[in-house]
């Protein structure tokens, strides 16, 4: 089943990691003066790895997710994804770039209130224009199928349950079959099965040669991932790697 | 349909108010446009089609008798296209009831070879005009909701004189060149020539109708055609009698008037289209404010600017064109209805419907642009918002409130008033666009009640040049003291008054041309007259070669003023006269008025002492005794053998003129709804969006005690507080749009600004409107905020 999700996985004869971030500070201005919420963030990931970015609450991993996730900007520093220079782009074309190549699982799932879970899935497909129109559905339902949740799929995100609303913006990350996967406390909202479903699909997909990566401030959950990444006070206070039995789930 | 579309689609239908609220928002913008639109193309079309294709006349020369000799000659001067004669008389009618009302007979050469203002079948669908014999008579249709005629039946008449005469009713027809008895409140009809003789006329013409070749709408032109007309009969008798009247020419006689009201009620109706852009602003951020997370995720996931924004247009255009399929149809069926209307009360055939393409054209434009063009600025900023704000924003909004709680101290207010005037102040910008439309539509609506009572003042004014309670003509001269004395010996009577008129021209500086006049000649102690002097002053006793000049002569001689010295030709004799003053008369007059002391006047036509007219006071100055003075007055002159060719009551002419500006008060009425319906729907927006905006405020509010009452009050205060202050901001803006609107309605109807009048009354009103508006506007989102549940409102996400 899950090779449908590497059809179109670029492979790339790059030199850089899959993810590198170069020096990245990020400060906000607020009334007290600036607040400096990233401090020269050096960071490489690769291809195929499941990382995970550990903090406390106010630590800055969720800024530094999304200075990966093109949401947000640096004010110093690089940030390459993809052999792509995402500090450099423009908020149209990194929109674009990010529907093709970044799958994003937010914390509060996100979905469009109005739209049916089918439609929320195939609506990056519809964005980017990736995938044959006539596709897009079968290949919405097939990521559907992957998580279990085929027979939702014309209900509104509302009628579904937490845990089954996390599971379709997983589909939808994967909508476009993107080369980096990015999730915000993505079993946050789920019960203990649940979440091991997921865990379990991340694994596969870091197999697969994606890179996968997510913020949690449960260590417990960080021990399951490949790497696991210490942030404190928007600095890298640590850098470990799992023995390869602590990763199987 | 790609999921961009259904999206679309899904927030259209997904949320029903605020789709209800921008679609009607639109409509109203649109409809008003598409009202007056069609009203006054309808009216131009049918109005002028009807008026045009009877062959009207340009001139009519009233003139001693005629006869079919002197047309011959006539047609060859240079100019003419076509005249007519016509032989006319007055009488009144009789009702079946004992009411008399006025009648006018004409008389063709025959109804078969009528060539100028020809008459046409009543209902054109019937397609014909009855015959006519003798001692019978058509009726002119206008006059219809009167009797009950049917043909056949039995019209009694009676002759000034007092003799009565029956004709039989053959039918009604359609006379577009007729004043309508809705206005004139005198009944034309028609009868053959030997029947006027019947009737104490003569078969000569006395009404030559003139139409020229070339120009008709040229009123000089026009009128130096009928002067030559005019000079013929001189020429052929130096004390031939005759007098021009043109009004308009090539133009039915309501079409000035009709351009002047539509260009007002079209002025009220693109006011409506900007105040309905502005709410349209309004509900545009609130959409983008609830969209921004939304449009942050699509961003997230791939969507560009360009496709979001495209989708927000295609969202904004299907708005426009539910609005443009409920307004084309709707603003069209009521113009029609409106014009059914107007054709009766102005008496034009009223064509078949149409959709006008250069209406229906410019609803299209408005209903597609005005939501486009009104939300280009909000849906830029919308996207803006980068994605991490956009994701970001949760919790508790916080007002701009502290500035208010700072510096100013409410303590006295219970605390949940104070509630909603702290919230009422939260969206600064969207409560100064729905503020300014409440305001422009209240102003407007207080304006419009202004203007009633301007219109009822300036019929008070007009009154003041027509004080008398009857107005008494007769057929040939007497002697004043003869007729006074039979006048005085009713009990009823309290004065008499003797007045007499005389044609004139006045001529212009070098003495080529002239224009006509109406000489009014008041006794030079007249009680019966109050004219508003706007230069100069008014007639003395002593004054012999004076005249006081109006308004209608300024119109055409802008050179005139007080001091001149100016030529009048009266019965073919030049003579010197002073202008000593001028009065303002509103209305239209043709030909205009000038005021001289009757004792010179009659004295230079050979009529000392002698009146054709009497002007009476009664001792009621009321409908009941004025009708009842009338009867009695014209059995005792019948008696003495002295015909009264008509009585005018003073009320009844009143309540003529006064019908005319109601009309048109009502339809300013109904635009001042239109702008103030569009002020309700801009503040039930805002309190809706207001309540979406703090469902979660409202959830916190309940989870600490607020009970539906208290939470409905909150929101209904709100409202009540924003239509309050319009209100009080309506009053002062009212002042200069009164101004406005008077100086409008008065140039273009009354051809003289009208003087602007203040009254409570519009204020009022429009206070009872606004707290309705207010309290039913706010009553639906207060009402959806009392459903909200606590965990609605918080446990959401």
């Amino acid at each position: 089943m899950l090779s449908f999700l590497t059809t179109n996985t670029p492979q790339t004869a790059e030199t850089r990691p899959m993810i590198l971030l170069k020096g990245v500070t990020k400060s906000y201005k607020t009334i007290a003066g600036d607040y400096l919420v990233l401090k020269g963030i050096d960071l490489a990931l690769e291809a195929g790895e499941f990382v995970s970015i550990v903090g406390k609450s106010g630590s800055g991993k969720t800024t530094l997710l999304n200075m990966i996730t093109g949401i947000d900007r640096p004010s110093s520093g690089e940030v390459w994804v993809n052999n792509t220079a995402i500090h450099k782009m423009s908020e149209s074309q990194m929109a674009r770039w990010r529907g093709r190549n970044l799958g994003i699982v937010f914390q509060f799932f996100q979905l469009l209130p109005t739209l049916s879970v089918l439609e929320n899935i195939i609506l990056p497909m519809d964005f980017c224009g990736k995938y044959p129109y006539r596709e897009r559905k079968q290949r919405a339902m097939h990521l559907l199928d992957l998580v279990g949740l085929a027979d939702r799929a014309h209900k509104l995100p509302l009628a579904l349950s937490g845990g089954q609303q996390q599971r379709v913006a997983l589909s939808r990350a994967l909508a476009n079959d993107p080369a980096v996967l990015i999730a915000d406390e993505p079993t946050g909202n789920l019960d203990s099965k649940t979440a091991e479903a997921v865990f379990e699909l991340f694994h596969q997909l870091a197999g697969q040669g994606k890179s996968v990566v997510i913020v949690t401030h449960d260590s417990s959950l960080a021990a399951k991932t490949h790497r696991t990444t210490h942030i404190a006070d928007g600095e890298i206070v640590g850098d470990e790697r799992q023995p390869v039995a602590a990763t199987e789930v | 349909m790609s999921t961009l579309w259904k999206k679309v689609l899904a927030d259209f239908w997904s949320n029903k108010t605020r789709t209800f609220l921008m679609v009607l928002t639109v409509t109203l913008g649109v409809f008003s446009i598409g009202f007056v639109g069609n009203v006054g193309a309808m009216m131009n079309r049918d109005m002028e089609g009807d008026f045009n294709s009877s062959n009207p006349a340009h001139a009519e020369i009233f003139v001693g008798p005629f006869d079919e000799s002197w047309l011959k000659s006539l047609r060859k001067l240079p100019g003419v296209k076509d005249v007519e004669g016509r032989a006319q008389a007055g009488a009144e009618i009789v009702k079946p009831d004992g009411d008399k009302l006025r009648i006018r007979f004409e008389a063709p050469k025959s109804f078969e070879s009528m060539r100028v203002n020809m008459l046409k079948p009543a209902d054109p669908l019937t397609g014909f005009i009855p015959s006519v014999a003798r001692k019978e008579v058509l009726i002119d249709r206008s006059a219809q909701s009167e009797f009950n005629y049917q043909p056949g039946d039995i019209v009694n008449i009676e002759l000034f004189g007092g003799k009565q005469r029956t004709l039989i009713f053959k039918g009604y027809v359609h006379d577009v060149t007729a004043f309508p008895y809705l206005m004139s409140g005198t009944v034309t009809a028609y009868v053959t020539r030997d029947t006027m003789e019947w009737l104490g006329s003569t078969e000569d013409y006395s009404r030559l109708l003139v139409s020229v070749s070339e120009n008709p709408t040229d009123a000089q032109h026009v009128t130096d055609v009928a002067h030559e007309v005019q000079e013929r009969f001189r020429k052929e008798d130096p004390n031939h009698e005759t007098e021009v009247s043109i009004y308009n020419p090539g133009h039915h006689f309501g079409w000035q008037v009709t351009q002047g009201v539509i260009f007002i009620l079209s002025t009220l109706g693109w006011l409506t289209v900007l105040l309905s852009a502005l709410l349209i602003i309004n509900t545009v951020v609130a959409l983008m404010s609830q969209h921004v997370r939304q449009i942050g995720i699509m961003k997230a996931i791939g969507g560009s600017n360009g496709q979001i924004f495209v989708m927000y247009l295609a969202l904004l255009l299907a708005f426009g064109v539910v609005a443009l399929v409920i307004s084309v149809p709707l603003s069209a069926w009521i113009s029609y209805q409106t014009c059914a209307f107007l054709a009766g009360f102005l008496n034009y055939e009223r064509g078949p419907f149409v959709l006008e393409p250069s209406v229906v054209t410019m609803q299209v434009v408005l209903a597609l642009s005005v939501p486009l063009v009104a939300a280009l600025a909000p849906l830029a900023n919308g996207l803006r918002v980068p994605v991490r704000e956009a994701l970001s924003n949760y919790g508790i909004g916080s007002g701009p409130v502290r500035q208010l709680r700072e510096n100013i101290h409410l303590d006295f207010f219970p605390r949940p008033l104070l509630i909603s005037l702290r919230n009422t102040l939260r969206k600064k910008a969207r409560l100064t666009l729905t503020l300014f439309a409440l305001v422009l539509g209240g102003a407007v609506f207080i304006a419009v009640f202004n203007l009633w009572q301007t219109f009822d003042q300036t019929m008070q004014e007009v009154q003041g040049y027509f004080l008398a309670d009857l107005n008494l003509s007769f057929t040939d001269l007497h002697h004043f003291d003869e007729v006074k004395a039979i006048a005085m010996s009713d009990p009823s009577v309290q004065g008499v008054e003797g007045w007499t008129s005389a044609n004139a021209e006045v001529m212009s500086a070098n003495g080529e041309t002239s224009n006509e006049v109406l000489f009014m000649a008041p006794p030079s102690t007249s009680t019966l007259i109050q004219p508003i002097l706007t230069d100069g002053r008014w007639l003395t006793p002593l004054d012999e070669n004076a005249v006081v000049i109006g308004n209608h002569l300024l119109a055409i001689r802008p050179d005139l003023k007080v001091g001149d010295w100016i030529t009048i030709k009266l019965q073919n004799e030049k003579k010197p006269w002073q202008i000593v003053g001028i009065f303002r008369m509103p209305g239209n007059v043709s030909p205009p008025l000038i005021y001289t002391n009757y004792e010179y006047l009659s004295q230079l036509m050979h009529r000392r002492n002698k009146v054709y007219s009497l002007r009476i006071t009664t001792s009621q100055h009321n409908a009941e005794t004025q009708k009842y003075v009338a009867g009695q007055l014209q059995d005792v002159f019948n008696n003495k053998n002295i015909t009264v060719g008509n009585i005018t009551q003073g009320t009844v002419w009143m309540q003529q003129q006064k019908s005319q500006t109601d009309v048109l008060v009502y339809f300013m009425m109904i635009m001042a709804v239109l702008i103030a319906s569009v002020g309700g729907l801009g503040l039930m927006g805002m309190m809706s969006i207001n309540v979406m905006e703090r469902t979660r405020e409202i959830g916190v509010m309940r989870a600490i005690g607020a009970a539906d009452l208290d939470i409905q009050l909150i929101v209904i205060a709100e409202g009540l507080v924003v239509g309050l202050v319009s209100w009080l901001v309506a009053i002062g803006l009212a002042v200069p749009i009164t101004y406005l609107l008077d100086y409008g309605v008065g140039i273009s109807i009354f051809q003289a600004p009208l003087t602007p009048l203040f009254n409570w009354t519009g204020t009022w009103a429009w206070l009872g409107g606004i707290l309705v508006i207010s309290t039913l506007a706010s009553a639906i989102p207060a009402w959806r905020a009392s459903r909200l549940t606590v965990r609605d409102t918080l446990v959401y996400e």
